[in-house]
């Protein structure tokens, strides 16, 4: 017992810093693939955007074509080497200046992305917290009254909704609120940009994020739902459930077990699904309009703007992985297993 | 002597969709105060749901088809077990005057919280007692019955399998019930662990007095350890009587092949063991179920059931070879 | 019992999408992906079973070849990515030095991490003028083998500790043996049912970067007859048959595969 007294918080303090390390190296190896993806390219970008400039009208005489062309090129730093193009780019990190937005020059990437920014994670904090939340409660409900008829149709509708591409699901709500339902009109891209906590903000806020967020929560708590029943059915049987049963615990204790054990995994997962929410995001914001990183990336793309694409991806990939780093500090906590190792 | 508890004629079984396990089979036992009641027999004989019905603890597939089972309490007071709901038993039967000690005990205390709330919970339960309060009683509890009162703080993946066993066995204790079920408790324990596991919960029934009804398949444990014994056999307690006497001279067929397999200090012939399987208690033989596997079997072994008859004082068998 | 009926019916149903994919485009009348074959904006009739679209092909026909294309980019997915999953999840299961493992691992977690699609999105973006088919298949499988690589590096790990490995290695059997011989049959249960799952990820995926219009647009896919579809307005103009029948198709496909990877799964006890 001594010894355990005095050896009990380390395997926390090794956990963290695990952790830590864990954390810095995906991002890093994150951004790296990040960084090739986007050097990838079979077309030089600067050809790309002047092509751009002349579909969009502009006339230019071959010297200027090649004096922009050198232009260009300087701005994104594309004439350097490819590892100098990278350290730099790693630099841009670290200070979060990615340089200027070549859509809407001369303005600096990173208040572009501070401008969407809020959006993408009101509408994500929303939808992610309150489908876990559903989820979780729905599915353990169901796994402890699984002999019930509604738990088994809650099952079956999970069932064919979570195979269902979240494009499809988005696409058919978005056509069936905007065209057969007509409630949705008038959101688009248009005004409401700037990000306040006025109440006619909020108002309008809310009449925007419905929808898209009906949409992910739909899908996604049909698979927390499903993922929740399974675990909350295992440990149901499990000795220490049966146990409590046995020393005629009141339902609501061993409701209290099964929920709290089945949720540590749950959390886990919850810390590795990040990165696909995030993609849902990016279909979300594209299909309904809604003024967000999502939409900002997909602008960036298709405008072959490297910064601001670089910019948004980057701050996407340590915004996941320093959620999931959170959500791995904090597991502990609720597991003493892993507090006070051993086990 | 004072009765604890009556089982009376107890069918039951487990009732699937299409199939039905006849695991208990018309079995009657009376437990007397302050002794230790050893049940026998081999795995899938039914040991376990006999202890499960003995409880009260009845829930589907299990079903309990026949049968009464009464526990009179300390205070004298008297509960039909079979006829309660399990709300009710929960209510005002169990742990205050019967409680268990399940299968693979040093497994069974949950993962996630310390020890000492294992013990609030059930002051809680069944005292209505406030937390800091049955911290403190846990606290005062586990030093009288001798076990390190630092357990308490620990999470249960911190103690020993043995520790463990023995946080199992004083939350059974807890409230001084009138009988503690004890099935197959140390089975998951090194053999030392397991005799020190059992020198603990004898000890503790010496001071308490109670009943403890121990299942163990293991017969050097009974000898050891039980005052009286039962030896069952697909879903029948096929012999009954003191431990010693039994040992002394076995009466049933199958009580004789389970005694003759131990091994003895100095006795170097070849041990032999019972010829066939315990039957499919899907399908029981007619008749007497252990007549398939019986050296002395008669025509009638295989067409009647034996009567569970008297054959000396305290001793009962059911086998053909003794009706007259 | 109800298994088997219930499988019955969900081969069936996959059956029934694998002959319009596969057999029936040897029978089309036409190259349905070609324009003004047919009347304009018809709706479904005896004629004309799916209807027509705005520029003018037949809805039957066009999805009989679009289901083709995306099945075969599914499987062509599932299987690269399968492979490439399997060989790292082995090998960082099984690989002895603990710092190549951390390597192989590491990887593999990282690329579960990274937001699969805004890379798939630039990817495809970049590469939009050479896209066919088997890139996107190709491109598709740089994001698709990590998740199953997660978990046959961690099926391997359990299997590595369980009773029966330690017991075999002690009774003289090689590792290579026991791999062989134990963990395959196992292993294979497993990757079957998630090659399913990566065919309908690949399948869902596909239709996906064809939404953002970035797929092989003039290559008939479900995907390119929705961004079609949505491009033309059909749905405003009340030809909702062009997005509906697609729509339609990939989700009766998908639920059904998913419905015979659960079965499979139960089947085989790989869960």
């Amino acid at each position: 017992m001594k010894k355990m007294e005095s050896r009990k918080f380390k395997p926390l303090i090794a956990h963290m810093l695990s952790r830590l390390l864990f954390f810095l190296l995906t991002v890093w190896i994150g951004l790296t693939v990040t960084f090739i993806i986007s050097r990838a390219n079979p077309v030089d970008p600067s050809v790309t955007l002047i092509s751009r400039l002349l579909s969009m009208g502009a006339h230019l005489r071959p010297e200027e074509i090649l004096a922009m062309k050198q232009q260009i090129m300087e701005l994104y730093g594309l004439e350097k080497p490819p590892y100098l193009q990278y350290l730099s780019f790693l630099k841009g990190v670290l200070s979060g200046n990615f340089g200027p937005s070549f859509t809407s020059f001369p303005t600096p990437v990173i208040d572009l992305i501070y401008n969407s920014l809020p959006w993408t994670i009101l509408m994500l904090g929303f939808s992610t917290i309150l489908s876990w939340v559903i989820g979780n409660i729905i599915g353990v409900l169901a796994a402890i009254f699984s002999k019930k008829r509604i738990s088994r149709a809650l099952e079956w509708i999970a069932m064919s909704l979570y195979p269902v591409p979240y494009v499809i699901l988005a696409l058919l709500l978005f056509l069936l609120f905007s065209l057969v339902i007509p409630i949705y009109k008038g959101v688009g891209g248009a005004g409401m940009t700037k990000f306040s906590l006025s109440f006619s903000f909020i108002a309008e806020a809310f009449k925007r994020l419905s929808i898209p967020a009906i949409s992910i929560i739909m899908l996604s708590a049909a698979s927390w739902f499903l993922s929740m029943k399974a675990l909350a059915l295992s440990v149901k049987g499990e000795d220490f459930v049966n146990y409590a049963v046995i020393r005629g615990l009141r339902r609501k204790t061993i409701i209290k077990y099964v929920t709290r054990h089945s949720l540590l995994p749950q959390i886990t997962a919850l810390a590795l699904s990040l990165g696909y929410i995030f993609n849902g995001a990016l279909i979300t914001e594209h299909i309904f309009s809604y003024p967000g990183l999502g939409r900002l990336l997909y602008q960036a793309i298709t405008g072959a703007d490297y910064n601001l694409m670089l910019g948004i991806l980057s701050y996407s990939i340590v915004g996941v992985a320093t959620a999931a780093l959170i959500l791995d500090l904090i597991y502990p906590l609720i597991d003493p297993r892993i507090r006070y190792g051993g086990g | 002597m004072d009765l604890v508890l009556r089982g009376l004629n107890i069918k039951g079984g487990y009732e699937m969709s299409k199939v039905y396990v006849d695991a208990v089979n018309n079995v009657s036992l009376e437990l007397y105060k302050n002794e230790i009641f050893g049940v026998a027999g081999e795995s899938g004989c039914g040991k376990s749901t006999l202890v499960k019905i003995l409880y009260g603890y009845i829930e589907p597939p299990l079903k309990l088809k026949s049968g009464s089972i009464e526990l009179y309490s300390n205070d004298e007071k008297s509960f039909m077990i079979s006829s309660l709901s399990l709300d009710d038993l929960r209510k005002t039967v169990w742990w205050k005057h019967i409680s268990y000690i399940p299968q693979n005990s040093m497994n069974v205390l949950n993962p996630t919280t310390r020890v000492k709330d294992h013990f609030a919970e059930m002051y809680k339960t069944y005292t209505g007692m406030k937390k800091k309060e049955a911290y403190a009683m846990a606290r005062k509890y586990v030093e009288d019955f001798g076990l390190p009162s630092d357990a308490l703080q620990a999470f249960p993946h911190q103690l020993s399998g043995g520790m463990r066993q023995r946080i199992v066995i004083a939350v059974a204790l807890l409230l001084q019930p009138a009988m503690v079920l004890a099935d197959e408790p140390t089975s998951a324990l090194d053999v030392i662990n397991q005799r020190a596991a059992l020198m603990f919960l004898k000890k503790a029934q010496e001071r308490l007095k109670n009943t403890i009804v121990l299942v163990s398949h293991d017969m050097g444990i009974h000898s050891v350890l039980t005052d009286r014994m039962g030896v069952m056999y697909a879903g029948n307690i096929v012999e009954v009587g003191g431990t010693q006497a039994i040992f002394e001279k076995p009466l049933h067929p199958y009580t004789e092949a389970l005694i003759e397999s131990l091994p003895r200090l100095g006795d170097k012939s070849q041990r032999t063991g019972l010829k066939g399987q315990p039957p499919d208690l899907r399908q029981p033989p007619s008749g007497c179920r252990f007549h398939p596997r019986c050296p002395y079997s008669k025509p009638i072994c295989q067409k009647e059931e034996p009567e569970h008859g008297k054959r000396e004082k305290d001793r009962r068998v059911s086998c053909w070879i003794y009706a007259s | 019992m109800k298994i088997t009926k219930s499988l019955a019916i969900t081969i069936g149903v996959l059956a029934a999408h694998l002959i319009f994919a596969y057999v029936l485009p040897y029978f089309a009348p036409y190259d349905p992906r070609r324009w003004a074959t047919v009347p304009r904006d018809m709706p479904p009739s005896t004629a004309f079973l799916f209807g027509t679209t705005t520029v003018g092909q037949d809805l039957f026909w066009l999805s009989s070849y679009a289901l083709r294309n995306s099945i075969t980019l599914g499987i062509l997915t599932a299987s690269v990515s399968i492979l490439i999953a399997f060989l790292l999840g082995a090998t960082a299961g099984f690989v002895k030095n603990p710092a190549l493992h951390n390597i192989l691992t590491l990887c593999i977690d990282s690329f579960s991490l990274i937001p699969g699609l805004p890379a798939l999105i630039v990817l495809t973006y970049s590469w939009r003028k050479y896209l066919s088919p088997i890139l996107i298949a190709l491109i598709l499988s740089i994001f698709g083998w990590a998740w199953p690589s997660r978990s046959v590096r961690s099926l391997i790990l359990s299997l590595r500790e369980r009773p029966f490995t330690h017991t075999a290695l002690l009774s003289g059997y090689s590792m290579i043996e026991i791999f062989f011989k134990e963990y395959l049959p196992y292993i294979i249960k497993w990757l079957a049912v998630s090659f399913l799952g990566l065919l309908t990820w690949a399948i869902g995926m596909e239709t996906t970067i064809a939404v953002f219009g970035l797929s092989t647009l003039e290559e008939a896919t479900i995907g390119s007859i929705l961004y079609w579809a949505l491009q033309y307005q059909a749905i405003l103009r009340g030809i909702w048959w062009w997005p509906i029948i697609p729509i339609l198709l990939l989700t009766t496909l998908i639920v059904t595969i998913y419905q015979l990877s659960n079965m499979i799964g139960e089947l085989l006890g790989a869960r």
